[in-house]
């Protein structure tokens, strides 16, 4: 009874997630048709207008439109945190399964290699070497993507660790498979349920590092709309001038992007997690 | 107790040295030129030539390194183009500020999350659960600059309660004498206007730095509380008499304590990047200002004096981490 | 002679299920009472309901439940009673012993609690119950980790534990379980003889039929959440009156043709099966309709009494 009763709970949070992150999606690829104001037209004659029908989320300092710049940031915000996520399962997938499968000498170097890069705070890391690099899409993405390496390699590992001693796999083994095949065939498909919850988390984390370095101005390069660095250019105002619309607006919309990413990442945990046990 | 302190640092040892290597390669591998960046872009190609050899650029990479961590280990991270100072020594006079604002985040997040995170688990599944639960979920959605600013909207713009967010103190306020820690020195000093005045400006970069803390703390507390619950010991604590307040204050929490830490010091990982960016939302004068003012001059030696320094400290606050856990838990000094 | 614990009637549900059925039973100021049984039998259960542990979707009611004279009925009045008037000597004693306080300290927080004493008297008053419980360098056990004892040190812990509060009776749970062969007579013994010299009472729950003759004074043995038959260690040894507390004795100890224990044939039945009159007549070889239509009677022979239409006796009288 328990059991349906909170079955049912976790399937409506996945519902209601991807609901959520499915309209942030929609809101990206139409944003064209959803804001009807050009995110780039500097109009001094609007410069500063609070909320109203003409501006739903008011002007800022070159009199663009906040609500078109909200919705336009979102394709850049989803399409570098995703593509960063991307990247780090691309490289970080393969490195969990071949070390976490071959154990030993490459296992325990990989590890240490992990150990090292994770003792940078991953927020700090990533702005030192986007300071070196320079801004840009392209260079976000590489470094998001490449400060998100160590946590799926460490995922891949330790689930690979454990499928490696699975009775299947020994069988596997015994026909005379090859290592290759045993891992691609045999190892890789069980590690889907893990990576994918850790994808809608990380995805989440990669926004968030996102709009953090956007707001310390190691972003996308104004005049392009992305949410953090739209916060930042609130900040002054907001505290000078009390305008608090440029600020919050792009706030709430990290912040309902991060909170469906969350409900699908921990709803997909919670379904995965039980017949992950029941098979070990 | 000693031999295990003297194997943690022995361990550590690997890890510096491969993370002044990542630094290192930070700050000269990458593409770019690292002499045209120091030099600036305003300097002629004679200048840069001259940098290049100053700084041993022309120097195969070993050899580079073995300078760099020569002037490291003397603390020289090169000088700070922006304000003209060895960049440690940049680094040592703000570190006060931040170092107090963190241990007030973290100070608040875990008095927050601790008793909440037993409390969850103790009244498991009921309304402070979920409350709990959706308080975590919200608490990882919300960007920690972001909820600087709204505290920033609602208690100085709107309600005029706090302080303007500039600073640890009122313009004008002249800090107290001593260590650096303005709470501590006006204590010791018997300031009593400084202490209050500081206590103002602290609050509410306290409360953006910690919030989300506040969520993991409290979801391992829960979780670590719950396993111990169930555990024989604390049945047997039950069966001879330990009720109420004592059994969940006093052994609950301490058996869930070891998780806590643990996560504790992740989060201060967290933090320290946090601060670059809730310093900059209250211009709050610590180090981590000190990286935006210096990203925004693009003054490369600060910041990677600033990245180094975030790691090795942060090693060391695993290595605390490590020595208190093996305090509070006597077994894992076995391991 | 009037009982120190007196139970009737008590009934215990977790989500709808039946775990105890009515358990009757008494113990005795300074016997030791062994309670028997196959496993899921309720054991553990009713030692919990004692005690006020039960888990908290359980429901519990009892018809009669007094200790010493006073109502225990009331949760609070059990509640009040762990430590001060019942001890309880757990199942897994390394586990129960909290790893992260040096045994020293958690046996003068207890005392602490229990006693109110001092730092410095709970410190003295520690180290005579190490002494009590034979433990040769209590100075050494004081100082250590749980983890740094053994299994059957730490049981000798838990018991100076249970002693902490001058109980009028202990509950020991199977105590021995999980440790040596030759440490769990030990221990026995142990538990024995500290019940004994401290003017108390024991209930010792067990699996082993052997311990109950060496401990025990009187038996109670269970049956799908009833005691069906309760009387002295030697009537149900040598003339137990139920067909199964007869059949547990005359098996207990002896191994079939493959060298496992042997086991009374047929399935315990689980909490929430369709039960019969009695409970055990789908196993039982003197089974007569009546079993499976009427409820058993209780029947008194001697000290014993029994829940049975068909005692193995032919003078049983029913009341
Ligand atoms: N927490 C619980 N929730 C629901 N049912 C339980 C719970 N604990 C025990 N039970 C059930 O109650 C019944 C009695 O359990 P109890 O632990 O008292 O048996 P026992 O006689 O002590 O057995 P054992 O010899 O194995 O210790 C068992 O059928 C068991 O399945
Ligand atoms: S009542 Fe009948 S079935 Fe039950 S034990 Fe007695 S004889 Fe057997
Ligand atoms: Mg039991």
């Amino acid at each position: 009874m328990t059991t349906t009763a909170t079955k049912r709970k976790w399937d409506r949070r996945l519902v209601v997630g991807l609901i959520m992150f499915g309209a942030m999606i929609c809101v990206a690829v139409f944003a064209p048709w959803i804001a009807r104001n050009d995110p780039l037209a500097i109009d001094f004659a609007t410069q500063f207008l609070a909320p109203s029908a003409d501006h739903w989320f008011g002007t800022g300092r070159l009199g663009f439109d906040i609500f078109a710049r909200v919705v336009y940031a979102a394709r850049y915000d989803l399409v570098i945190s995703m593509s960063a996520v991307l990247m780090s399962i691309v490289i970080g997938h393969p490195i969990g399964l071949v070390v976490g499968y071959l154990g030993g000498r490459v296992d325990s170097l990989t590890m240490r290699a992990l150990d090292v890069i994770q003792s940078f705070p991953a927020f700090i890391l990533a702005v030192g070497v986007l300071a070196a690099l320079g801004e840009g899409v392209f260079n976000l993405i590489l470094v998001i993507g490449f400060v998100g390496i160590p946590t799926f390699v460490r995922l891949v590992r330790a689930e690979v660790r454990s499928l490696r001693e699975h009775s299947y796999v020994e069988a596997g083994r015994a026909v005379g498979n090859s290592r290759t095949r045993i891992m691609v065939r045999y190892i890789a498909p069980g590690t889907v349920g893990t990576v994918v919850t850790q994808a809608a988390i990380s995805c989440g984390w990669a926004i968030l590092l996102t709009a953090a370095l956007g707001f310390i101005g190691l972003g996308v390069p104004l005049p392009d709309p992305e949410w953090g660095a739209m916060i930042a250019e609130g900040v002054e105002e907001m505290v000078v001038g009390g305008r608090w619309w440029i600020s919050v607006f792009p706030g709430i919309a990290i912040a309902i992007t991060i909170f469906s990413l969350s409900l699908i990442g921990e709803s997909i945990a919670d379904l995965v997690e039980p017949t992950r046990r029941k098979s070990r | 107790m000693g031999s295990y302190i003297a194997r943690r640092l022995i361990a550590l040892v690997p890890i510096l040295i491969g993370v002044t290597m990542v630094a290192f390669l930070v700050s000269r591998g990458l593409p770019g030129d690292p002499a045209r960046l120091y030099a600036g872009m305003q300097a002629s190609e004679g200048e840069v030539q001259a940098i290049r050899v100053s700084l041993g650029l022309d120097k195969p990479l070993y050899h580079q390194y073995w300078i760099y961590m020569q002037g490291l280990i003397q603390g020289d991270l090169g000088f700070s183009l922006r304000t003209g100072f060895p960049v440690a020594e940049d680094i040592r006079n703000r570190l006060p500020a931040t170092v107090e604002m963190v241990i007030f985040a973290l100070a608040f997040a875990l008095s927050v999350a601790l008793p909440l995170g037993v409390w969850a688990a103790v009244r498991r599944g009921k309304l402070v659960d979920r409350f709990s639960r959706f308080i975590s979920t919200l608490g990882v959605a919300i960007p920690d600059f972001w909820a600087a600013l709204i505290l920033v909207m609602i208690f100085f713009v709107f309600l005029g309660w706090a302080p303007a967010p500039v600073g640890r103190l009122d313009l004008g306020a002249s800090p107290p004498d001593g260590t650096g820690f303005y709470l501590l020195d006006s204590v010791v000093r018997g300031e009593w206007g400084t202490f209050t005045n500081a206590l103002g400006h602290i609050i509410l970069p306290m409360i953006s730095l910690g919030f989300p803390a506040i969520a993991p703390i409290t979801r391992l507390t829960r979780n670590a509380t719950l396993s111990v619950l169930q555990s024989d010991y604390i049945a047997f604590g039950r069966a001879s008499g330990l009720r109420g307040a004592p059994l969940y204050l006093k052994y609950v929490l301490r058996n869930s304590l070891p998780g806590a830490i643990t996560m504790t010091g992740l989060i201060s990982g967290y933090m320290i990047g946090g601060a670059v960016l809730i310093e900059r939302v209250f211009s709050w004068p610590g180090v981590g200002l000190y990286a935006y003012n210096s990203l925004e001059r693009t003054d490369h030696a600060a910041i990677q004096g600033v990245v180094l320094l975030s790691a090795v400290t942060y090693l060391l606050v695993f290595l605390v981490v490590d020595l208190l856990q093996s305090i509070v838990d006597p077994r894992v000094r076995l391991k | 002679m009037s009982a120190i614990l007196e139970l009737r009637g008590l009934e215990v549900e977790i989500e709808g299920l039946p775990i105890l059925r009515g358990v009757d039973l008494e113990v005795r100021p300074g016997e030791i009472l062994g309670v028997v049984g196959e496993t899921g039998a309720g054991k553990s259960m009713t030692a919990r309901a004692i005690l006020d542990l039960l888990p908290a979707a359980a429901t519990v009611s009892f018809e009669e439940c007094t200790f010493g004279g006073t109502d225990f009925i009331p949760p609070r009045a059990r509640q009040l009673a762990r430590g001060h008037q019942i001890g309880f000597v757990p199942q897994r004693p390394r586990g129960s012993l909290n790893p992260v306080f040096r045994v020293g300290k958690q046996i003068v927080d207890t005392l602490r609690r229990l006693r109110g004493m001092a730092r410095t008297q709970a410190r003295e008053e520690a180290l005579n119950l190490l002494r009590s419980v034979r433990i040769t360098d209590p100075e050494r056990v004081y100082r250590s980790y749980p983890h740094e004892l053994s299994g059957g040190m730490c049981q000798r812990v838990c018991i100076a534990i249970a002693l902490a509060g001058e109980p009028e009776l202990i509950i020991a749970d199977e105590p021995t379980t999980g440790l040596d062969v030759t440490i769990q007579a030990e221990i026995l013994k142990l538990l024995g003889e500290v019940i004994a010299e401290h003017n108390a009472a024991g209930m010792l729950i067990t699996h082993d039929l052997g311990v109950v003759a060496d401990v025990c004074d009187r038996v109670a043995v269970m049956y799908a959440g009833r005691v069906i038959n309760l009387g002295t260690t030697v009537e149900i040894y040598r003339e137990a009156l139920h067909p199964y507390a007869n059949q547990l004795v005359s098996i207990a100890g002896s191994l079939d043709s493959g060298g496992t224990p042997q086991e009374i044939p047929g399935r315990v039945p689980n909490p929430g099966d369709e039960l019969v009159a009695c409970a055990f007549a789908p196993r039982c070889f003197r089974a007569e309709d009546d079993c499976y239509g009427e409820e058993p009677p209780l029947v008194h022979i001697g000290g014993q009494m029994a829940f049975c239409h068909h005692p193995l006796t032919s003078e049983a009288v029913s009341v």
